[in-house]
């Protein structure tokens, strides 16, 4: 049988070619380039959904259960491999549902690269894209429904994260203040993400991290410059999409987090611990609470609100990277 | 004064500021270890940094003063702030204008107009039964010979969504407050064979004695080939009275609940001790897991916490009067048991596995669970759920002919009553604009 490893690799081989034809389209407004973007983004979801099936039959292989169901029950999303492949898989998925009820390809050239740099960073990171056997605490029915629904979270604060960003690009008054901010947020979001995974050399990863920041911002400074900024959708627009997304993202994230509190009841003895995984997903939950309360106030709209935004995606980051991998807890096994 | 305080804890501003507050506190208490003993703190950070720590409550945040004060202040602020949004929401939900005056349907996000080629009261009938179609709670709120208002909404109680959210997050927080009050968390470790009432507390020296015994009657470990474990199993007997009452064999994920009290199956260990207790009425030998304590007199328990191979000492913990001491004994030795009549010695050692049992007592659970209910539901409302308003005046323009004005307003997201309002529209040309077409801009 195919192995599920072939299947997500061919995934993200669509994904870079979904990416080509969204820039070429971006670029040159051709219609057959844009029909070939969304087909190819199609395809990779497909393809990467395939992949979990053969991956959940496979983990059931490894766990030593021959039934069908073990499919659901020995969710592959258990190790940072695979819940990256989830988060990328999921963050296209999302970005189609907008593409396709907003009518506007303008994002596929962000979103694209976004999800694919999280599944390829598997690789670089080194983590392990082996199936193993689930420890006694991961199996239960609730592992399914809890990480899904957190992730659809964590994939629509990226998606708001990266219209916030593009949000930038588009206003005609961003000052150097704004552009300071977006190179430190994005300097700490790679830096964050090298040194979870590997914690040696600070300093060269404060120079890679710093490298490939002020490359984004440069992207989006030109972006700006160059005029291409025009295609994106209007000011009014984007915070529209920026507050649908995080609305979207937040009632996953209340799910989620209510699940795990409904599984940890069975599993842990309680339905909370303060736990550090369950303390930053609380933290990620009361930025975007307050967020959706900013709104309310007139001196707080607009630029504060992308910040908003901004600032709840690093603590998503944390949430997923920092407590996977630097903070010891009850959640340690995601490693 | 009253004033002054009900201004502030009605404002959108205070929640905000304590949302962020919550948000950067809660940090702290990820990054420093939280509930430790002194020891580990001593040894980590020194003293002086200890007591810092100690003193500001970083090493227990969420139950520290002020954590707790920020929550009450936000429960509090959440209250006072729906007390006084609510009733300017319920009169623009409840008791909107329903008519709809010459030019107001300029005021309006979506608005059209059409001439019909039918009677006023046909048109009308047409439309109220249009409109009840689209699930629309439908109300004629003027009607004159030449002229019919219309009004019709549906969803109201969406515009109810946030005061749903903060209800839920209200009960939750009572929950966590039922937890904290009425709950208990602790752990038994049981030997293969023996049975125990007690039940040692995470934090503090604590021991809570329960109304009836636990009996482990097997443990296992099953492995996978790579030699990582695949499951722990415990067989449990409850023993009321000395009858067993339940029997079941838990796993993780699969805890055992006898009487509001559940039993999860947490951790295992190795090492099962055999005391010999004197007493002037007699003498028995009992067998104990390591860390499980044992009663010897009114508030005096003993654990055996260790065992050294080659000197023969064995680490004790002796709890008297919710204070613990720590030692250590040699094997067969009789001690003398302060406070009480009774001697002991330790007699014998297996090492045999152990299953360790978190027991826990949870009231507010249930609380939380119709909390969260609660809080997702209103979100869902709150998010996704549309209240939609339409008004229409309907104008006589001859026996046969009827100009329509029609337009409509949502809370959020227009475009779906905008196709409502099209579909209505379309039945109403379908049925009376046969030949002539005649519409007009709005």
């Amino acid at each position: 049988m195919i192995h599920s490893v072939t299947l997500f690799n061919a995934g993200m081989v669509a994904y870079f070619l979904a990416f080509l034809f969204y820039t070429v389209y971006t670029f040159s407004k051709s219609s057959w380039s844009s029909k070939l973007a969304t087909f190819f983004a199609w395809l990779g979801v497909f393809i990467q959904g395939a992949g979990f099936v053969v991956r959940g039959i496979e983990k059931a292989k490894v766990n030593m259960v021959s039934d069908w169901t073990a499919f659901y029950k020995y969710a592959p999303f258990t190790n940072m491999y695979e819940s990256l492949m989830l988060f990328g898989w999921m963050a296209v998925l999302i970005y189609l549902v907008f593409e396709w009820k907003y009518k506007n390809k303008a994002f596929g050239m962000f979103v694209i690269p976004l999800a694919l740099i999280g599944e390829l960073s598997t690789q670089i990171l080194g983590f392990s894209e082996e199936a193993q056997p689930l420890v006694p605490a991961l199996q239960s029915n609730w592992l399914l429904f809890h990480v899904v629904t957190t992730f659809v979270g964590y994939a629509a604060a990226a998606v708001s994260a990266g219209i916030a960003y593009a949000y930038f690009a588009k206003r005609d008054d961003t000052t150097t203040k704004d552009w300071v901010v977006i190179f430190l947020t994005t300097w700490f979001i790679f830096f964050f993400i090298i040194y979870s995974a590997f914690r040696e050399n600070v300093i060269l990863y404060l120079i890679v991290s710093a490298v490939a920041a002020a490359l984004f911002c440069l992207f989006l400074y030109l972006i700006k410059k160059t005029g291409i900024s025009k295609i994106l959708p209007s000011v009014d627009a984007m915070e529209q999409m920026m507050y649908q997304s995080v609305a979207v993202g937040f009632v996953f994230l209340t799910i989620g987090i209510i699940l795990g509190a409904v599984w940890a009841k069975y599993a842990w003895g309680g339905y909370w611990s303060w736990d550090p995984k369950e303390t930053w997903s609380l933290i990620t939950w009361l930025v975007y609470a307050a967020y959706l309360h900013a709104r309310y106030i007139k001196g707080l709209r607009g630029k504060p609100l992308a910040y908003f935004t901004i600032v709840g995606f690093l603590s998503v980051i944390f949430t997923y990277y920092g407590v996977n991998l630097i903070i010891p807890g009850l959640h340690s096994y995601a490693q | 004064m009253f004033k002054v305080l009900y201004d502030i804890f009605s404002s959108v501003k205070l929640a905000i500021f304590l949302l962020l507050t919550l948000a950067v506190t809660s940090i702290v208490g990820t990054i420093i270890e939280q509930q430790q003993d002194p020891e580990k703190y001593l040894r980590e950070y020194g003293e002086t940094t200890y007591k810092i720590l100690k003193f500001l409550g970083f090493t227990d945040v969420y139950h520290s003063w002020w954590y707790i004060a920020l929550l009450t202040l936000l429960a509090l602020n959440l209250i006072v702030c729906s007390i006084k949004r609510l009733p300017k929401i319920w009169k623009v939900a409840m008791k909107p204008r329903k008519t709809l005056p010459t030019g107001y349907e300029k005021g309006l996000r979506i608005s059209s107009s059409i001439t019909l080629q039918a009677p006023i009261k046909e048109v009308k009938e047409k439309l109220v039964e249009t409109l009840k179609s689209f699930r629309y709670k439908v109300e004629i709120s003027k009607e004159e010979e030449s002229e019919v208002h219309i009004f019709a909404d549906k969803n109201v109680f969406a515009r109810f969504g946030v005061y749903i959210v903060h209800l839920g997050v209200l009960i939750v927080l009572i929950g966590g407050l039922t937890t904290a009050i009425l709950g208990f968390r602790g752990y038994m470790n049981l030997a293969e064979g023996t049975a125990s009432n007690l039940v040692s507390f995470f934090s503090g020296p604590k021991i809570v004695e329960l109304p009836f015994y636990v009996k482990c009657n097997k443990f296992k470990i099953d492995f996978y080939p790579s030699g990582m474990p695949k499951a722990y199993i415990s067989d449990l007997s409850i023993i009321e009275n000395g009858k067993q009452v339940l029997r079941k064999t838990i796993e993780v994920n699969h805890p055992l609940k006898y009487r509001g009290i559940y039993f999860y199956q947490a951790s295992y260990g190795q090492g099962e001790a055999f005391l010999r207790i004197v007493s002037p009425k007699g003498e028995k030998i009992v067998g104990v897991a390591f860390g499980q304590p044992v009663k010897l007199g009114k508030d005096t328990y003993l654990k055996i916490v260790s065992i050294d191979g080659n000197t023969m000492t064995i680490g004790i913990e002796f709890i008297q009067n919710g204070k613990v001491q720590e030692g250590a004994i040699k094997p067969f030795v009789l001690y003398k048991v302060p406070g009480t009549d009774k001697s002991f010695a330790m007699v014998d050692f297996k090492p045999v596995f152990y299953t360790g049992l978190q027991v826990s007592k949870d009231p507010g659970t249930w609380i939380v669970w119709v909390g969260s209910i609660v809080l997702i539901g209103g979100l869902i409302v709150a998010f996704f759920i549309p209240h939609k308003r339409v008004w229409a005046r309907l104008e006589k323009k001859g026996e046969d002919k009827t100009r329509l004005v029609i337009g409509g307003l949502a809370n959020k997201g227009n475009e779906s009553l905008a196709r409502e309002l099209e579909e209505v529209l379309g039945v109403l040309k379908s049925s009376y604009c046969k030949n002539t077409p005649k519409e007009e801009e709005s």
